[in-house]
């Protein structure tokens, strides 16, 4: 097992090398994907894979630099899908109206939960991540006269630029999520890089420690629980527009269990984690379709295994590059490569 | 009717609180969610179902389960946490690797039971009681009585036996316990037996009072029981027993007067108070972080 | 900057593994296809594989089911009444000449995975016709794919008022919530009751079907004579329904209707047994299947329900399929077995009827299906919904007995009944 992790770390190194001939290729590459791939079904599993990066870097966001671990993150995508299905199947208002009140909506739940785990200690907030679930699920089921109850949201417009009506089909939605997938990771980056971020983290480090430096505690949880729900809204906006038809059933506590395995298995506090993990664990069950009833056996497996071998996640221990000190502070005499210091391995 | 229904509400809870104390004893040592438990649970139950349907009976059945359970629970510890813990590592992969297992056992049974629903035998019928205009059937009766009688005995054991106070000493500070002389490595084998244990009775008991076993049964029950715990003060053995009751009443409560869709979400909200008003839980302990 | 190199190279990682997703894409289909084949040739004998060989062209129909997951059950016996009815047309020579093979997925019963099995499914070109989904809400995600790529699609049990109201490419070869709700009228008045309790799944089905019926005694005002006591919903997975129970017996019900699967209502019916030996109890075709009597025991007895397709049926074709069925899957058919054994058959004729197996053909072939099946005379309305009418049945010594010429269809009731 060390001898693996050690070749995959060096060609972890290897491509960090020459990252600036691979990367803009890649990125290049990930462009033209709906002009080469035909294949509607890949295209379909691509854009199923951009929604759980932008969950799992909204879950990221509370797991990962606040520490803490939520259980009913479906529960904010299902309010940014309904907020913005139903604006536009009752309303018909263009997605792009409607994406930004699944944006809200999404940060509507976070400030909810927010508030709600204000003053509870972490072990708590997934407690109460899950009791949220269930109580956002009731309302979807029981209130029929708005979000019709369990007969779910029908017919929900597709996104429209400039009289080009984006579907699956013509690659508009793979675009759209590369987008937005590129959007979640620039905002997770900024929040990373922030004052707000390094506070986020002194507080996932030690939350006394933190107040006692002056570190407005409370308010930075709230803060980052919103954030958090407005990215998720924003995947489920994109969602109740692919599928044009969403119900209640579609945002179960699986789904949430998912999201938090994959944050866990990409390695928490890493953004090129998260997407790696949704790539992996998302297309696993396509490809492993074979294996049918095994597969969740599988997933199971590879979980334990994880944990025990390499609990800091797929790519969680990948950053060795020293912690960014701001201008004027100097490390105190370290070596280049020896820059491995708890924070620098953490954040990355 | 509101009588009834609180009776109701009551027998109900003790299914959860069953369900609860297991999650209870493994967290007051270890600090760990167990969510396997809810599988296990269900394990158990169909381990019953298997010796039941080659005939061997009941009494027997119960036997090999809680033997059986009780083994898995063990070996989930020694194979996949007790490793975990030698490393030192983060309390968060405990979690995920029991979540890991929880995904196995289930879908394991799955496909070993399918996913239909099997009957399982009645446990007692010696018709309805009726008292104060409340009819309670027989099946509720005994499986109060038995959940209690399971649950003071668990009490017994982890307050006024030897096991118990080591057990009690491991969950107050595991290394001043070892230096004392208790071999904490043990204690917690044998609470990961005991708490295997207690999903096999729930799953034998819950079965026949449904007289049904599948092999999801596990996830419903499990959250239930999870936040049951949480309500009650999870660590503590009777808050698991009175969060059970209130979430069981709350949730017949609000099949009553709401209706039944707003069954789980009654019993959440009433989780989501009680957490706002007592973070700790109605008989949990309030941890003061020394500096 | 490093950081977006490095996020950029997660992508990058993400795209070989698809370049390597993307060309073994073809083989896990490959792989099904194969062992689908290997099934069949094993229920039709050698026959079946020389047809292969010798004739160049080949029909492909897909079946989407749950084969894993919760309701894995439905979703592989639905599968076995499909394989029957390809074989028997096989056996006969195919259609057109040609053999017809199923490739069949798995969507677990998810929106998420159905949403991808479908598009998998509409880009295979070698794909004729689609038949499945269990869930009405899944079925719903589905649909939108299959007709937004003109593949003709029949459901065999989502039941969603407006499942065949997205398009000209949805079919469904089962009851609507209307026969349903008719159905259980009908036998409330053929057993003399008057106070009815019903008790659903808050579920499409379970709202619809309440609704249903509500609107509908309200139609028939002072003409029908039962009233309706209490209606109530659960949440799906419930088990203890005492509570549930103790409300029914406040309210005095005399009789107890259901629409909500077997899984759920026999432990209801055992429930409230321990309580009420009298009440009547009124299930729907979810409720007609081997599993439901096993589950519910000797608590069934007396149970009575509408379904649009039984097994003993006297029907020379019903008990030949039954015999199949209990041959290849070791049960009786349930009503959801011989809901998609007739939609395979509807598409067939259509196929044959157009002469082609092309996509298009059957969409235009599709609606003029007239014929004989196992759940009675297969035809489609306009919206693509097939009548049904039910047959009423009781459970009598842990059997299903037929209590013939007592359920009318709609129009015939209410033109009895004297309204409209």
């Amino acid at each position: 097992m060390g001898k693996l992790s050690s070749v995959y770390d060096s060609f972890v190194d290897f491509i960090l090398k020459h990252k600036k001939i691979v990367l803009p290729v890649f990125l290049v590459l990930l462009a033209v994907v709906p002009l080469v791939i035909k294949s509607q079904y890949v295209i379909r599993v691509f854009c199923l894979i951009g929604i759980y990066c932008i969950l799992t870097l909204s879950l990221n966001l509370i797991a990962g630099y606040m520490g803490q671990s939520s259980m009913g993150h479906a529960a904010l995508y299902m309010m940014g899908a309904y907020f913005s299905g139903l604006l536009g199947a009752k309303l018909g208002w263009p997605f792009w109206i409607t994406l930004v009140f699944g944006i809200l909506g999404g940060a509507l739940g976070g400030l909810i939960l927010g508030f709600a785990t204000m003053k509870l200690s972490a072990g708590y907030l997934s407690v109460i991540t899950l009791a949220f679930g269930e109580v956002v699920e009731m309302v979807v089921l029981n209130w029929n006269s708005v979000t019709n109850g369990p007969l779910g949201v029908r017919g929900i417009p597709r996104p429209n630029l400039f009289g080009w009506e984006l579907t699956p089909t013509n690659g508009g939605f793979y675009w759209l999520m590369l987008v937005l997938v590129i959007v979640a990771v620039l905002v997770s980056m900024c929040v990373v890089n922030s004052k707000f971020g390094r506070a986020v983290r002194a507080i996932k480090e030690d939350e006394l420690a933190a107040k006692l430096m002056g570190v407005h505690t409370a308010a930075y949880k709230v803060q980052t629980i919103v954030l958090s729900g407005a990215m998720a809204g924003m995947a489920g906006a994109f969602y109740a527009s692919m599928n044009r038809y969403i119900d209640a059933a579609t945002f179960s506590f699986d789904i949430s269990m998912t999201i938090l395995c994959i944050v866990i298995f990409g390695g928490m506090g890493s953004i090129p984690g998260m997407i790696v993990g949704s790539a992996l664990l998302i297309s696993f069950p396509e490809v492993l379709r074979s294996l049918a009833d095994y597969r969740f056996v599988v997933y199971g497996l590879l979980l334990i295994l994880m944990m025990r071998f390499r609990p800091q996640g797929l790519l969680g221990g990948l950053s060795r590059r020293p912690y960014k000190l701001p201008a004027g502070v100097s490390r105190p005499g370290k070596p280049e490569d020896g820059g491995g210091t708890e924070e620098g391995k953490k954040v990355s | 009717m509101i009588l009834e229904q609180v009776l109701n509400g009551v027998m109900l809870g003790m299914v959860y609180a069953l369900i609860a104390v297991g999650y209870s004893l493994v967290f007051g040592i270890l600090k760990l969610l167990n969510m396997a438990h809810g599988s296990i649970y269900a394990f158990g139950a169909h381990m019953a179902l298997f010796i039941v349907s080659m005939h061997f009976g009941l009494l027997p059945a119960f036997l090999f389960a809680i033997l059986t359970t009780g083994i898995i629970s063990v070996l989930m510890d020694r194979i996949i946490l007790a490793p975990l813990r030698a490393k030192n590592a983060p309390n968060i992969t405990a979690l995920i690797s029991v979540m890991g297992v929880s995904y196995i056992i289930q879908n394991m049974m799955m496909i070993i039971f399918d996913s239909t629903k099997k009957t399982f035998p009645k446990l007692f019928d010696f018709g309805n009681v009726t008292f104060l205009g409340v009819t309670l059937t027989s099946t509720q009766i005994a499986m109060f009585l038995i959940a209690l009688a399971f649950l003071v005995l668990l009490t017994v054991v982890v307050n006024y036996t030897k096991v118990g106070l080591a057990m009690r000493a491991s969950r107050e500070n595991a290394k001043a316990a070892n230096m004392m002389g208790i071999d904490v490595r043990r204690i917690v084998t044998f609470t990961f037996f005991i708490s295997g244990m207690c999903a096999a009775v729930a799953g034998v008991l819950v079965s026949g009072y449904y007289q049904m076993v599948y092999s999801t049964m596990g996830t419903e029950a499990g959250l239930k029981g999870f936040s049951a715990a949480v309500l009650g003060g999870i660590g503590v053995l009777h808050g698991s027993v009175v969060g059970g009751i209130i979430i069981g009443v709350a949730e017949a409560l609000a099949v009553t007067y709401l209706g039944g869709s707003f069954r789980s979400a009654t019993a959440y909200i009433v989780l989501f108070i009680v957490l706002l008003i007592r973070p700790s839980g109605l008989f949990g302990k309030d941890n003061i972080v020394k500096v | 900057m490093k950081k977006v190199l490095s996020v950029m190279l997660a992508m990058a990682m993400m795209l070989t593994l698809f370049a390597g997703c993307g060309g073994e894409k073809d083989k896990p289909a490959d792989g099904e296809t194969k062992k689908v084949e290997a099934g069949e040739s094993k229920d039709s004998g050698d026959d079946g594989e020389k047809a292969d060989s010798s004739d160049g062209g080949e029909i492909t129909l897909a079946f989407v089911g749950p084969q894993t997951g919760d309701n894995a059950e439905y979703g592989k016996s639905m599968k076995a009444a499909i394989h029957i009815a390809i074989d028997e047309w096989n056996e006969k020579g195919g259609v057109n000449g040609q053999q017809i093979k199923l490739v069949d997925y798995d969507d677990a019963n998810t929106s998420e995975q159905a949403a991808s099995v479908a598009q998998k499914i509409v880009g295979d070109e070698s794909v004729s016709a689609v038949i499945g989904h269990f869930s009405s809400g899944v079925a719903m995600t589905a649909s939108e794919v299959y007709e937004e790529s003109g593949i003709a699609y029949i459901s065999g049990s989502a039941a969603h008022v407006d499942l065949t109201k997205i398009g000209d490419c949805i079919y469904r070869n089962n009851a609507v919530y209307a026969t349903d709700a008719n159905t259980m009228l009908q036998i409330v008045q053929y057993l003399g009751l008057k106070k009815i309790g019903i008790l659903n799944p808050n579920s499409d089905a379970g709202v619809a079907v309440t609704t249903e019926i509500q609107n509908m005694m309200e139609a028939y005002g002072d003409k029908y004579d039962a009233e309706l006591v209490l209606a109530e919903l659960y949440e799906d997975g419930t088990v203890d329904f005492s509570a549930t129970v103790s409300k029914f017996e406040e309210a005095g019900v005399e009789c107890v209707y259901s629409s909500g699967a077997y899984a759920q209502t026999a432990p209801f019916i055992k429930q409230y047994r321990e309580k009420n030996k009298d009440v009547q109890f009124i299930m729907s075709a979810a409720c007609f299947s081997q599993e439901f009597l096993e589950l519910a025991g000797a608590d069934a007895e007396g149970v009575v329900l509408g379904t649009s397709f039984f097994y003993e049926s006297s029907d020379e074709a019903v008990k030949a399929f039954s015999e199949k069925f209990n041959e290849v899957y070791g049960s009786n058919p349930s009503t959801f077995c011989g809901q998609v054994y007739d939609a395979t058959y509807a598409i067939l004729y259509a196929i044959e009827k157009g002469g082609s197996a092309d996509r298009a053909a059957i969409l235009e072939n599709l609606p003029s299906t007239d014929f004989q099946g196992v759940t009675g005379k297969i035809t489609f309305d306009e919206e693509g919904n097939c009548p049904k009418q039910q047959v009423l049945l009781k459970v009598e010594g842990g059997k299903y007995v037929e209590i013939p010429n007592v359920l009318k269809s709609q129009t015939d009731y209410e033109k009895e009944l004297g309204v409209q």
